[in-house]
């Protein structure tokens, strides 16, 4: 019966249709949240949802600007995109200097992430989601054998290092197990809802102060607090010289595998 | 007249000290909008740059007719986000509203709004937020409005109010009154549920008079 | 590098010294937080006479006091830099800094003065920042308004309300990690009346670093969440390096000077017991506060505490200030130096007048230089090597390691030493009479230390030579009991 249902499976899937360029399908599952704020149950569990291989970088990003007068730099609505908006570029449509064209785009706001995935007919990945495919363990990095534990220090590595000014490339740091690169190591990167972090109890917010340790899943976790407390930082109109995205896409209707 | 208005701009942002750093000079060719003066010196007269009516989406009100948030200008408004379902928070921020109403003087009424937005695209549907103004003895100066995800999670972000859906179909958000001047820019953020509708009033009667 | 503080320092009571007018709109503008010229809440209440920008200090200098009779707005501006510095010799490690050093700047005002923070947060930086200050009444210290974005500045206000030495740190999310990895100072809150006149004021503040290399093990060394989870530090340092706070960074003062130290503890997890080799503190602020505690030998300073200790130095020397939980000083880098110059005073302090055999059960002592035995014999190397190997461990490793490599900027190294290697009395006239405070130049690095008369005998000190000559990469023929004999006979 089992081999049944994986053959249907794979014929199934063999009828799907090939997955949007450049992205990845990232089979559902259950997730526990870093998170655990009550609202949410400890366990959650993730659809089927399509994700962007690499971080969407400089050079295409400026396509999306050409075709988008309105999120040039010069002219972008201040509300939506603080003044270090694309700061590192050269122009309104210059990248500046050529070894970034293929680096991940950071200077951007929440808003012109949101607006560069939906301009691609996709949109940001949800932080569980996100959370959820940066889990996966490395398949490669340095050459060594890897663990859920060495994910968390090699972000660490990476947190303990200022930025260099030209941002490395996309797909320049590891692959993990759903075939996503840079999911740490590279950039931070916007989710489409990272305003959701709340308080416990009405008190500070989660991340500051001693506070930090009351309802996460895992106190030694630094790197996720680091991710969390950056989240609690921002607001949609800021840009920072490290904060980049990926793009997320809906499992179209026709093509989830009915169970 | 246009351009002795941004240099009048240009000078209060001087005098009274710019907030953000001036925004890259526009260039015409691709920007329709008028130059920008990012002055935001309160309690100077805004440039409209920092409205929030400057998203685009409709939404439907209690009435259900579909409405943009540009048809709030005019008005000093005083908004909180909420979901009817909620029990206990949002009831309090209501009230505070409506305490803010009961004190302001009767010439004033008049150049006030109230603006309710629902986190819960799903239930709270126009009919549900006609139910709910009923309910709560909302007047005519009140809007409740339904949008979807997208448009609530990006009003969310422009009036800085965190929510997040639980999997009762509730919502935790944070709690706060957001008192917009008559052209959208938010001016006063009353955070959490210790009422201060002192403040508002005083603020109010401020940006009346602008 | 940019400066921490506004360069244009506004000296308190210097002409020109800036009032305003009172009349600031309270006004709370959303969706503007941090662009917004800072709404000023706490002069629409009370009287604030008028506002000067605060001069910081780096450790270990302190601040000029304030001067002023009445309240002052204090504006201070801060930026979160991190960088790569040293941590020890050959030693580098990315630390997390308020205004670029660890500790972070001293900022000092008096209490009752409104302060006006600006926290910016360097573009460059990965990380959200922000700032929980102990003198702030409030919750969370100012931590959540001041919770920075890279390339953001925030900015809040507070009344400093009580008197005393407050340490300041990040409290955002790893807590920990953020302290760990220097983020820490402390603000000076003055009584209104001021602290009583002294010659000298330091500033000096202790910390772990909790590297994946052991102690020592040089490179750029990424900070290692077990050992801090464990409080397991490889280093303990003032003034955030090995050697922070010694030689050329050493305290200087004169003898007579009444010194005032102003001592925080950063943590992020261990106590200090903060202690000066050969100083009483003739007055205690305990953990900074009000209390004065006379005659101390040694006061125990809490992870994120502090304590204001006075003393004066009536004798010249170099003092080393440790922690007295003994092996951080010793083998962790908890040690910083006090120079203390001027004229000696023997009804103070003798030195040593003589040295006697001292045999229980034997009615003549006799003194050393009448001890005449026969002669030694020559023993082979190998045999004088093993000994000195354990002599070594008992008398010397303790500062100079096992390792051989000494205490940067405290105790010169062994291994490959020209100081060592290139004397003409083997090194034998040191381990018969110390040193006594010279300068020295080992390897090119200055060395200002102190190394006792172990008063070993002749044998033992043949031994330990004949080990060290031949430890570590270096080599020289064995060293026999006569040779030591000899100089010591000179």
């Amino acid at each position: 019966m089992k081999t049944l249902v994986a053959l249907s499976l794979l014929c199934c899937s063999m009828r799907l249709p090939a997955q949007p360029s450049g992205m990845v399908r990232i089979p559902g599952g259950v997730f526990t949240p870093f998170l655990q704020t009550g609202a949410r149950p400890s366990k959650i569990t993730v659809a089927d949802f399509y994700l962007d291989k690499h971080a969407v970088t400089n050079a295409e990003f400026l396509q999306f600007v050409r075709a988008n007068p309105s999120w040039k730099r010069s002219c972008v609505t201040r509300i939506f995109a603080d003044s270090n908006y694309l700061q590192h570029w050269a122009g309104d449509l210059d990248i500046g200097d050529p070894r970034a064209a293929n680096s991940p785009v950071t200077n951007i706001s929440w808003f012109a992430a949101d607006a560069y995935c939906r301009w691609k007919g996709n949109r940001l990945p949800t932080m569980t989601e996100w959370e959820y495919a940066a889990g996966a363990a490395p398949v490669h990095y340095k050459g060594r054998a890897n663990t859920r534990h060495d994910l968390s220090r090699l972000i660490l590595e990476w947190y303990d290092h200022p930025a260099p000014s030209i941002l490395p490339p996309v797909m320049s740091t590891y692959r993990n197990s759903f075939g996503l690169y840079d999911m740490h190591g590279l950039v931070w990167e916007w989710v489409e809802d990272f305003n959701s972090i709340l308080p416990a109890n009405g008190g500070p917010g989660p991340f500051v102060c001693g506070a930090g340790s009351i309802g996460t899943a895992n106190k030694e976790d630094y790197a996720a607090y680091m991710r969390f407390a950056l989240r609690q930082s921002l607001r949609a109109e800021y840009t920072v010289r490290t904060l980049g995205f990926r793009c997320a896409r809906d499992i179209a209707p026709r093509d989830i595998v009915k169970k | 007249m246009r351009q002795l208005l941004s240099l009048l701009f240009l000078a209060i942002a001087f005098v009274g000290g710019s907030c953000r750093r001036q925004a890259s000079v526009a260039t015409p060719s691709c920007c329709a909008k008028p130059p920008r003066s990012s002055a935001f010196s309160v309690p100077a007269p805004l440039t409209p740059d920092a409205s929030i009516y400057q998203l685009p989406g409709v939404w439907l009100d209690q009435h259900n007719h579909s409405v943009s948030l540009n048809t709030l200008k005019g008005k000093v408004q005083v908004v909180a986000m909420i979901f009817t379902h909620c029990g206990y928070a949002c009831p309090r921020l209501v009230q505070e509203m409506k305490d803010i109403e009961d004190s302001l003087s009767a010439s004033q009424r008049a150049g006030v709004g109230y603006v309710l937005v629902s986190f819960d695209t799903r239930r709270d549907d126009p009919a549900r937020l006609q139910q709910y103004a009923e309910e709560q003895r909302l007047d005519g100066h009140w809007v409740l409005l339904h949008g979807n995800a997208e448009e609530v999670r990006q009003l969310s972000m422009l009036l800085n109010v965190s929510y997040q859906p639980a999997a009762d179909g509730n919502f935790n958000h944070s709690n706060a009154v957001v008192i917009l001047d008559r052209q959208g820019t938010p001016r006063q953020t009353l955070e959490g549920l210790s009422s201060n509708a002192a403040l508002a009033i005083r603020t109010i009667g401020r940006l009346e008079t602008q | 590098m940019k400066k921490a503080h506004n360069p244009q320092r506004f000296r308190p009571g210097a002409a020109g010294h800036a009032f305003i007018t009172l009349a600031t709109v309270v006004f709370l503008s959303a969706g503007c937080n941090d662009a917004v010229a800072p709404a000023n809440f706490l002069t629409d209440t009370t009287s604030a006479f008028g506002e000067y920008n605060a001069e910081l200090a780096h450790a270990p200098s302190v601040p000029p006091a304030p001067t002023f009779g009445h309240p002052e707005k204090v504006i201070v501006h801060l930026e979160v830099v991190e960088k790569v510095m040293q941590l020890a010799d050959g030693v580098n490690y990315t630390y997390w800094t308020f205004g670029g050093s660890v500790p972070g700047p001293m900022i000092r005002v008096t209490a009752g003065d409104e302060v006006e923070m600006h926290l910016s947060n360097d573009p460059n930086n990965k990380m959200p920042h922000n700032i929980d200050l102990h003198a702030v009444c409030g919750p969370g210290g100012g931590a959540e308004a001041t919770l920075t974005v890279p390339g953001h500045t925030s900015i809040f206000s507070f009344r400093a309300l009580k008197p005393g030495l407050y340490v300041y740190h990040c409290a955002t999310a790893p807590v920990g990690m953020h302290i760990a990895n220097g983020m820490y100072g402390m603000i000076l809150v003055d009584p209104k009346e001021g602290y009583p006149a002294v010659d000298k004021e330091f500033y000096l503040m202790q910390g772990e670093f909790y590297t994946k290399g052991k102690n020592g093990q040089p490179g750029l060394q990424p900070f290692d969440m077990d050992k801090a989870i464990k409080e397991q530090p490889e280093y303990v340092v003032f003034n955030g390096s090995v050697g922070g706070a010694t030689g050329t960074h050493a305290l200087r003062a004169k003898v007579g000077d009444r010194i005032r130290i102003f001592v925080g503890n950063g943590g992020p997890n261990l106590v200090s017991s903060f202690h000066i080799i050969g100083q009483i503190f003739d007055r205690v602020y305990e953990e900074g506060g009000n209390e004065v505690h006379e005659n101390i030998q040694t006061t125990v300073i809490p992870a994120g505490g502090s304590a204001i200790v006075e003393f004066t130095c009536r004798e010249p020397g170099v003092y080393s200030i440790v922690d007295h939980s003994i092996f951080r000083a010793f083998n962790k880098g908890a040690l910083a130096q006090l120079v203390v110059t001027g004229p000696a005073d023997k009804t103070v302090y003798s030195g040593k007048i003589k040295d006697e055999l001292f045999q229980p059960g034997n009615p003549v002592a006799q003194s050393d230089e009448e001890t005449a035995g026969p002669p030694a014999p020559d023993l082979p190397e190998e045999v004088r090597y093993k000994s000195g190997h354990q002599l070594f461990d008992m008398n010397c490793s303790a500062c100079h390691q096992n390792s051989g490599l000494g205490m940067p900027g405290a105790i010169p190294p062994l291994a490959k030493s020209d100081f060592l290697m290139n004397r003409s009395d083997k090194g034998i006239g040191v381990l018969l009479n110390g040193i006594d405070g010279e300068a020295i130049s080992v390897n090119g690095k200055p060395f200002q230390g102190v190394m006792p008369n172990l008063h070993l005998s002749d044998q033992q000190i043949a031994d330990i030579l004949t080990y060290v000559r031949n430890s570590w990469g270096n080599k020289s023929p064995v060293i026999q009991e006569k040779e030591v004999r000899k100089i010591r006979n000179q």
